[in-house]
């Protein structure tokens, strides 16, 4: 279920110890791959840390309690990567080596180590991972005596080792079937057997309290293991590695069990050898293995009280998940390049010159640096900056504990919140309290959706924003199962489009341009076209997914499901095989929309036909992916998708508004050209601005004939904006639909009776759904024209309306002048719906730059079997 | 390496103007040619286009500066019915295919067809053989597409946006074969002229698929 996914997120808040937990750093360079080199597509081939950035991502999404975590990975230039993960300062080598300070019973702590190294052995493998560098070395002890397994990735990440240069892992531990492919770069061969052996390897060094060859070469240890392969059972190949030691121990130390678990181990035909599960199966050694699911279950439930005032010893930085641990530490001015390169290991730049340079880019006679050599040491990051700035939170307990219902203070707003976007962003102390909300409000979802709807609206964290932005989609229900069940493989039409549109979507993002991403984009689409039917692959389709599977890149069933939905609310039947009726309606009433807000710019753009067919559809078929970077495409969505199915157009008409005087300035080559390189469009205004032009915009207004009438999210109250004429229930005072080429021949937007009637407070209908209405200060004033003969008006007008007769040639001049002092936001022009002289007065006034013009839909014949016109008092 | 820029002072004589709209199958390098023609560069991940881009640059010949007006269209086969809006009213066009890619070929024999019907009688049709610094990739014999180009009365040339080979070459051969008496306009600046410019038809469907 898509609630339990969020709860297991966290359940792993990690246990820091006191002052074990720590951030280490992991750094090394993947191989170069020549500049002038073309992949089998033409494209330049992906450079290999980019591969490997990729590949990681998946091990970010891992958590076991005998597995560190991995928290982020990041490139640089020169194909360096940097791996972030959990760290620990006690090792298992630490542990052998320091071993007379240990007090403790060593058999027990043997076990324990074994267990912990199978479990976390036995985990990876069904993750289908190797891990391939064991050693004592990457065996962390946390101060509960818990072992877990790090620097596992390694070889997940290399692809096999096939994208650095220099083998991975210490020979020593290497199986002999291993080392002696290590040779011919063959490395398909390791797999979770040799692995195994690694295990036992270090197991027996753990029970002599002393390392294997420890005075050895590396030529002596690896023919010392390829000997190893002559024996002819593990029996014996136990008894030499046991007279290998240097204390000159013999197998009977061993107890009876362990040694028949290090035999299981380490025969010398893989094949041979157990799985970790069935090693853990072996009752006579791990008696006591407890189902470790009771824990997990219990830490799901065990929240942490807010401590009473008199043991006050909150340790924020314990609760804190890594995930966000990592995310603080680099609000709180963390710098993960410096603290890896402290100043003294770097090459004088001298030094790091080539000889020569060929034309093509080849860079010939550099000297290999220590820098560029792999080096499995993990820097620890430094943690002072972030524990300083957290203590402060334990004086203010409630930012961060949150309190979600509170009845005292309802809307107690942080301050911070008044701040621009970027600045929040960056605040460490607002940070530290959104997370915290949001984290408990993810937890309460979909129980407290209301609630995170409402807080979504001030701003998303960063970090929880592919969660968040499922949960304002109303993802709900197990999308695991349903994603899995979808065939994602069977070839399609549209698999050479895809094909070709993949490799050019979003490229600039480092992650998005890795084969991994590749794959998952091509997958997450083909599972909605799957699902899908009757919809088909439009180009553009892509530059949309690509915004969801970025966001949730370790779980494509959210990224699919959130697209679906949100494909259902804004882009509904968008991506039908013709779809050309949608998508005309939807250009039609977005030119409407202009003329209401903007009217002398839409008369401009009509008169030089700039029309928004011309520029608008990679707009509104993408919903903006398609036109701006992810960095503003998420900052738009944050907001878009707590609007309706109509707030994209108003996000539509912001965007023209911002550019208004250049396009006034512009001729038809000169608009369009400023839109095939969309200047730099700053998106917190238009943010701004299209919440605005959404708020002054009767609803009916962008009422479509083609939108989804029926919503499949709960009716929300609470967002004033969110609200949804297109999902409104209809009666015979709403808009009609009407054919596209009538709609076509409107000069203005249309507002239905309902609408007017709940704007003019006319018929008592108190349920009024207006945005603008909610709140009486804003209730827009309205100026109610009647272009009808006069005859007509005295036998029944709408009480609030003003007669001005088409037929008059001064109307339109007077009736300017009305306005002028009235001020209206909103001027609706009535006529009759057979003449439609509505449509020619409707365009004068916007000729003359009049905001806010609608014709009433029907005309006044509309409203007469209604029974609230009245006789105007002369 | 953009082509040159007109300059401003009249020395040049007269000045047209031609609508110019560049079709074929997706991802063979519209976008990449236009843009290494107007603007010199060469995108490596060209987003894919929807709809259609519009961009102008202008060449000088002898005695007549050619400004070209260019319509680099969608090559999606959904949104072909976009087409006829680009092209009806182009007085030349560029049909692109991609010289490793078997198929874009054949698309590309699909689109002179269509311009050879239905469009304007006299427009140039140029054929474009794209990503011609693949030559190890090689699908479409250079001869078999010279040959076709041949028959049909078409310019060809096989380009790269890549390398820029050719590129200039192909909107030049282009100006130079467009009448400039009856096409082009020749006025004294530069200037639109809506009722051309603007695709006509712009309420014909745009995003149907027949
Ligand atoms: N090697 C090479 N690649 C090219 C060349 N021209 C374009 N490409 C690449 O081919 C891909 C597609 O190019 P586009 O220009 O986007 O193709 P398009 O025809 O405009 O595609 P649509 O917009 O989908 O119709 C891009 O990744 C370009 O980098 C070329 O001359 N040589
Ligand atoms: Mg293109």
């Amino acid at each position: 279920m898509f609630r339990t996914k969020i709860l297991l997120c966290y359940r792993y808040v990690s246990k820091i110890g006191m002052d074990t937990v720590r951030l280490g750093c992991m750094t090394f360079v993947t191989t170069a791959v020549p500049h002038d080199k073309c992949g089998s597509n033409g494209l330049p081939v992906t450079p290999n840390s980019v591969k490997v950035l990729g590949l990681a991502q998946e091990l970010i999404s891992l958590r076991h309690e005998n597995v560190c975590r991995y928290i982020d990975f990041k490139t640089t230039k020169h194909n360096r990567i940097f791996a972030v993960s959990e760290y620990y300062t006690t090792t298992l080598h630490k542990m052998i080596k320091n071993h007379e300070t240990f007090h403790r019973d060593w058999n027990s702590v043997c076990v324990n180590v074994s267990m912990g190294v199978f479990k976390g052995l036995s985990y990876l493998h069904e993750q289908g991972l190797v891990h391939h560098c064991l050693e004592p070395k990457s065996i962390y002890i946390t101060k509960e005596d818990n072992p877990k397994l790090g620097n596992f990735g390694l070889h997940h990440i290399t692809d096999g080792g096939s994208l650095v240069d220099c083998p991975i892992g210490n020979p020593k531990y290497h199986a002999p079937e291993h080392v002696l492919h290590i040779y011919s770069k063959d490395l398909a061969i390791a797999n979770i057997k040799s692995d195994v052996w690694s295990s036992a390897i270090v197991i027996l060094e753990l029970i002599n309290k002393s390392f294997l060859w420890e005075d050895k070469g590396l030529q002596t240890i690896v023919s010392k293991i390829l000997e190893l392969t002559s024996c002819q059972s593990a029996q014996s190949v136990l008894e030499v590695l046991q007279a290998n030691f240097q204390k000159q121990s013999f197998l009977d130390d061993i107890s009876q069990s362990m040694r028949c678990l290090l035999e299981s181990c380490l025969s010398p035909i893989p094949e041979n050898r157990l799985m970790p599960a069935e090693i853990l199966n072996d009752k006579n050694i791990f008696k006591t293995t407890q189902n470790d699911n009771s824990e997990n279950i219990k830490s799901l439930f065990s929240f942490k009280s807010l401590p009473a005032e008199t043991d006050m010893q909150i340790q924020p930085i314990e609760d804190l998940d890594l995930q966000e641990l990592w995310h603080l530490w680099k609000l709180a001015g963390g710098d993960l390049l410096s603290s890896v390169f402290n100043s003294d290991t770097t090459t004088p730049s001298v030094r790091m010159l080539p000889f020569f340079i060929t034309n093509l880019g080849g860079v010939h006679g550099l000297q290999y640096s220590p820098e560029d050599l792999f080096d499995a040491h993990i820097t620890v990051l430094p943690m002072e900056a972030i524990e300083n700035r957290l203590a402060t939170a334990v004086d203010n307990p409630d930012m961060f504990y949150p309190l979600l219902e509170n009845k005292t203070n309802v809307d107690k707003e942080h301050a911070t919140s008044k701040l621009p976007l970027l600045i929040r962003e960056n605040d460490f102390e607002y940070q530290v309290y959104r997370l915290a909300l949001f984290r408990r409000l993810l937890i309460g979802y979909p129980y407290l959706h209301d609630l995170l709807w409402k807080e979504a609206r001030i701003d998303i964290p960063v970090l929880l924003r592919g969660l968040i932005w499922a949960g304002l989609l109303n993802v709900q229900g197990d999308v695991e199962e349903e994603y899995m069940h979808i065939d994602k493989d069977t070839p399609k039409l549209a698999d050479r489009q895809i094909a070709v549109d993949v490799p050019r979507c979003h490229q600039y993002n480092a992650i998005l341009s890795s084969p991994v991403a590749h794959e998952k984009l091509k997958r997450v689409l083909k599972a909605w076209l799957f699902s899908h039917p009757h919809l088909s692959y439009w180009q553009g389709l892509d530059s949309l997914c690509a915004v969801f599977v970025h966001l949730n890149f370790n779980d494509e069933p959210t990224a699919y499901k959130s697209m679906s939905h949100f494909i259902d609310k804004y882009l509904y039947n968008f991506f039908l095989k013709d779809n050309s009726a949608i998508i005309q309606e939807y250009l039609v009433v977005f030119a409407h929309l202009v003329s209401f807000h903007d009217p002398l710019l839409s008369c401009h753009m009509n008169e030089i036909g700039f029309i928004p067919d011309l520029y608008a559809i990679p707009w509104f078929l993408t919903m903006f992916a398609h036109v701006f970077p992810l960095h503003k495409i998420v900052h738009l969505w944050d907001t878009l998708l707590l609007g309706n199915s109509s707030f994209p157009l108003c996000i539509g008409v912001a965007i023209l508004q911002q550019v208004r005087e250049q396009l006034l300035l512009s001729d038809f080559n000169e608009c369009i050209l400023l839109f095939s390189d969309l200047p730099e469009v700053n998106i917190d205004n238009v943010v701004q601005k299209s919440i605005q032009i959404f708020c002054h915009t009767p609803k009916s207004s962008t009422f479509r004939v083609h939108a989804q009438h029926e919503s499949n999210s709960q009716q929300r109250t609470m967002s004033y904006y969110s609200d949804d004429y297109n999902v409104s229930p209809q009666n015979e005072l709403s808009l009609k639909p009407i054919p596209l080429a009538d709609l076509k021949e409107e000069v203005c937007c249309r507002i239905s009776a309902d609408d007017l009637i709940q704007l003019t407070e006319l018929g008592g209908i108190v349920n009024s759904k207006t945005p603008a209405k909610n709140s009486k200060s804003v209730k827009p004033r309205i100026a109610v024209i009647d272009i009808r003969q006069p005859d007509e008006f005295a036998h029944g007008a709408i009480p609030e309306g003003k007669n001005f007769p088409y037929s008059s040639s001064k109307s339109v001049e007077s009736c300017l002048q009305y306005i002028n002092q009235l001020k209206p936001k909103v001027v609706v022009v009535v006529g009759n719906c057979t003449s439609r002289f509505d449509r020619p007065f409707a365009s004068k006034l916007l000729k003359a730059g009049t905001k806010g013009v609608c014709v009433l839909f029907g005309g006044i014949e509309i409203l007469k079997p209604v029974g609230i016109l009245t006789i105007p008092s002369l | 390496m953009a082509a040159q820029r007109a300059t401003n002072n009249a020395a040049q004589g007269k000045i047209c103007q031609f609508k110019l709209v560049l079709l074929g199958e997706s991802a063979v390098g519209k976008s990449s040619l236009v843009l290494r023609f107007v603007k010199g560069q060469f995108h490596e991940y060209q987003e894919s286009t929807i709809g259609a881009a519009f961009l102008t640059q202008t060449v000088c010949l002898q005695d007549t500066t050619v400004k070209f007006e260019i319509w680099d269209t969608a090559g999606q086969e959904r949104y072909h019915s976009l087409a006829p809006m680009y092209y009806r009213g182009a007085q030349a066009a560029i049909v692109v295919y991609d010289i490793t890619n078997q198929d874009t070929f054949a698309r590309a024999k699909t689109w002179v067809r269509e311009l050879q019907r239905q469009a304007s009688p006299n427009i140039v049709i140029a054929l474009a053989g794209n990503k011609a610094d693949l030559a190890n990739k090689r699908m479409v014999d250079h001869e078999e597409a010279a040959a076709y180009s041949e028959e049909n009365g078409l310019l060809f040339m096989e380009t790269s946006a890549k390398t820029a080979m050719h590129v200039n070459e192909i909107f030049l051969a282009i100006a130079e074969k467009l009448p400039k008496n009856e096409g082009g306009t020749n006025r004294p600046r530069p200037e639109v002229d809506i009722t051309q410019s603007n695709p006509p038809g712009g309420s014909k469907g745009c995003c149907s698929s027949h």
